[in-house]
């Protein structure tokens, strides 16, 4: 008769109040399980859509760049650097660009836009900017045409085949100016975007802004999405920070970390509350063991058990109904959970059209990855253990002939 | 040689602002073998003599010496496992472990003293059979009558194999069918096993069976006499 099996046995001494805590376990693990599944699937939908629609996952740039992005805070892509950006262990790509701000002109209509030089290919790469493509055609590496962002071009009332102007300031203060032919017309989920794109191949980029080899940034896709940070620390080891800085996409948009962090707290929140709920039922299931035992923790001390293992018997008996339940719940939650991340939730009518607005897609799927399993178990386990003090210290406490008298 | 040997044992309690003296100068010797019954009217102090001797309760002055050892200077763990190993009880209530069957019941007491299983439950086996109840191993406490459940108890008072057993009120949930099967089965393990029984009753049929009856009144002995066991007929 060993210890943990007499607890074991005690556990279903009163199947029904154990069913009852175990399952008041198990739906607190299933409901955190698939609340916490649904808001990190949503979040990490939400980075994929940022870091794929144009940031990438981190950044290379001149240092300072990222605080003044004007031309002039631009670098050139030597060999040396080039070897460093091609053989970077973790990186699955990356894209070159000199981007700079101007003025966009067609008819009478004028606008400050955002003009990117590319190579098409490798921004095709991270950012699938071919599946964008609305009207007209893809841009080919030394294209003397232009990708207009399709609000842009509605705003300027230009199509395929028109002639776009533009006017700004180029490499250390000289003029820029240039025609392009509009090629394609590229869609953006996020209006912002929409409104004031401009895609042209790097060469005529360059050409324009009288910035030959120059670039301003390199932003870079991973393999692995979990280890980015490594990636980007890699990077930063390998380059000179007195004359690079590599970011991050949450250093270069902590307004969406925030925003991510604030809803994730008010989920962990919710959970707390229901954890609170759980923890007290669990205790006052305890509460009303102990009280109907004490007699036979009494008589288990008197003929010789110390209070020690007592005490661990009693242990067991909370971990093991806490295990049952977290066990259950897990098990129950995986199916599904896993079930929503191939098969993401489609978001409808106004609530997707917003999202689509924001220029995320409209889905709710779910994530798989260990970590809240891990911890909301974790959690769970941590508020049992909390509990298990009661008995603990009730056995501690226990006088043998007030207990053999109940 | 005393197994047991008490020296003016005083206990009192405190009940609000009163003093009750529980126990006031006790002064007794136990040698191996004895059948003894203690006796007296409801507060006379037997169960406070009883969990003195057991070590459940530490008096205010006096010594209980049990195989040479004072018994009222252990530290709790050491009273705990001195328990373990020296003595046994049997409890009114049986106090079994109602999840264990009968066999690992008797085995519990074994387990703590972490004998190897194989001769645990030989022995417990044995005990069983000889307290009548070789057939019902298996059966748990709620399966059971009281009689058989107090025999039960009384298989795991001798599972350590104590220096005696303490026996509080054992027959007064019994029928007297009951009764007298366990009376039975104690006087044997007394006569044929030389184990000590020291037991606090108000039951005439248990006094009448003891050879040594001690009589309490206001924590003190009245009476300690030797008695000739009624044989039954």
């Amino acid at each position: 008769m060993e210890l943990l099996t007499l607890a074991w046995r005690n556990l279903w001494r009163n199947k029904r109040r154990t069913l009852i805590t175990a399952t008041s376990v198990f739906f607190a693990i299933w409901f955190a399980l698939i609340m916490r599944a649904f808001q990190l699937g949503s979040y990490e939908l939400m980075v994929n859509n940022i870091v794929h629609a144009y940031s990438g996952y981190f950044q290379l740039h001149a240092k300072g760049y990222w605080n003044e992005q004007v031309l002039n805070n631009s670098f050139v892509n030597d060999p040396t650097l080039n070897q460093i950006l091609v053989s970077l262990p973790g990186s699955s790509g990356y894209t070159v660009r000199l981007e700079s701000f101007a003025l966009a002109s067609s008819g009478l209509q004028t606008r400050g836009v955002l003009v990117n030089g590319v190579h098409p290919e490798d921004e095709n790469g991270l950012t699938s900017l071919k599946r964008k493509l609305v009207r007209g055609t893809y841009l080919t590496t030394a294209d003397s045409g232009a990708l207009v962002s399709e609000r842009l071009a509605g705003y300027l009332k230009i199509g395929i085949g028109d002639t776009l102007v533009i006017i700004g300031q180029g490499y250390h203060g000289n003029s820029a100016a240039g025609v392009f032919p509009v090629k394609g017309i590229v869609r953006f989920p996020s209006p912002d975007l929409d409104g004031r794109l401009v895609y042209l191949s790097l060469e005529a980029a360059q050409n324009l802004f009288s910035a030959d080899g120059m670039v301003t940034s390199v932003a870079f896709n991973v393999t692995d999405p979990s280890r980015y940070l490594k990636v980007a620390e890699t990077l930063r080891r390998k380059t000179d920070p007195a004359v690079y800085e590599v970011m991050t996409w949450e250093e270069m948009m902590p307004d969406v970390v925030q925003q991510i962090r604030a809803d994730s707290a008010s989920g962990l929140i919710m959970l707390g509350i229901l954890y609170m709920i759980v923890g007290f039922g669990i205790f006052g299931t305890m509460l009303m063991m102990l009280n109907e035992r004490m007699r036979e923790f009494g008589m288990m001390i008197a003929v010789g058990m110390q209070k020690r293992q007592l005490m661990w018997i009693l242990v067991g008996e909370t971990f093991l109904l806490g295990i049952l339940g977290i066990v259950t719940g897990v098990l129950a939650a995986l199916p599904l959970i896993y079930y929503f991340y191939i098969h993401p939730i489609p978001l409808t009518g106004e609530l997707a059209k917003s999202t689509i607005r924001m220029g995320f897609e409209p889905s709710m799927p779910t994530a798989w990855t260990p970590d809240y399993f891990i911890a909301q178990s974790v959690i769970v386990l941590l508020i049992i253990m909390v509990v298990m003090l009661l008995p603990v210290m009730r056995v501690r406490r226990l006088n043998v002939i007030n207990a053999i008298r109940r | 040689m005393s197994i047991i040997a008490i020296e003016n044992l005083e206990k009192s309690y405190h009940d609000s602002e009163i003093e009750v003296r529980a126990l006031n100068g006790i002064n007794l010797n136990f040698e191996e073998g004895e059948f003894t019954a203690i006796v007296g009217p409801s507060g006379s102090g037997k169960t406070t003599l009883l969990n003195m001797i057991g070590g459940l309760d530490k008096p205010d002055r006096g010594t209980i010496l049990i195989g040479g050892n004072d018994i009222t200077r252990l530290s709790s763990r050491k009273l705990i496992d001195f328990r373990l190993r020296n003595i046994g009880f049997v409890f009114q209530s049986y106090n079994l472990i109602p999840v264990l069957t009968a066999m690992e019941n008797v085995e519990f007491i074994m387990h703590l003293q972490k004998i190897p299983r194989a001769d645990r439950e030989k022995r417990a086996m044995e005990l069983l059979e000889s307290v009548g109840l070789g057939d019902r191993i298996h059966s748990r406490p709620s399966k059971l009558s009281g009689g058989q459940q107090q025999r039960v108890a009384v298989a795991r008072a001798l599972a350590s194999r104590p220096a005696f057993i303490l026996a509080d009120e054992p027959t007064a949930n019994l029928d007297s069918q009951s009764t007298r099967n366990l009376l039975g089965i104690m006087e044997r393990l007394n006569h044929e096993e030389q184990v000590t029984f020291i037991f606090s009753t108000h039951d005439q049929r248990v006094v009448e069976k003891a050879h040594r009856i001690i009589v309490l009144e206001d924590g003190k002995v009245i009476t300690d006499r030797e008695n000739i066991p009624v044989v039954e007929p």
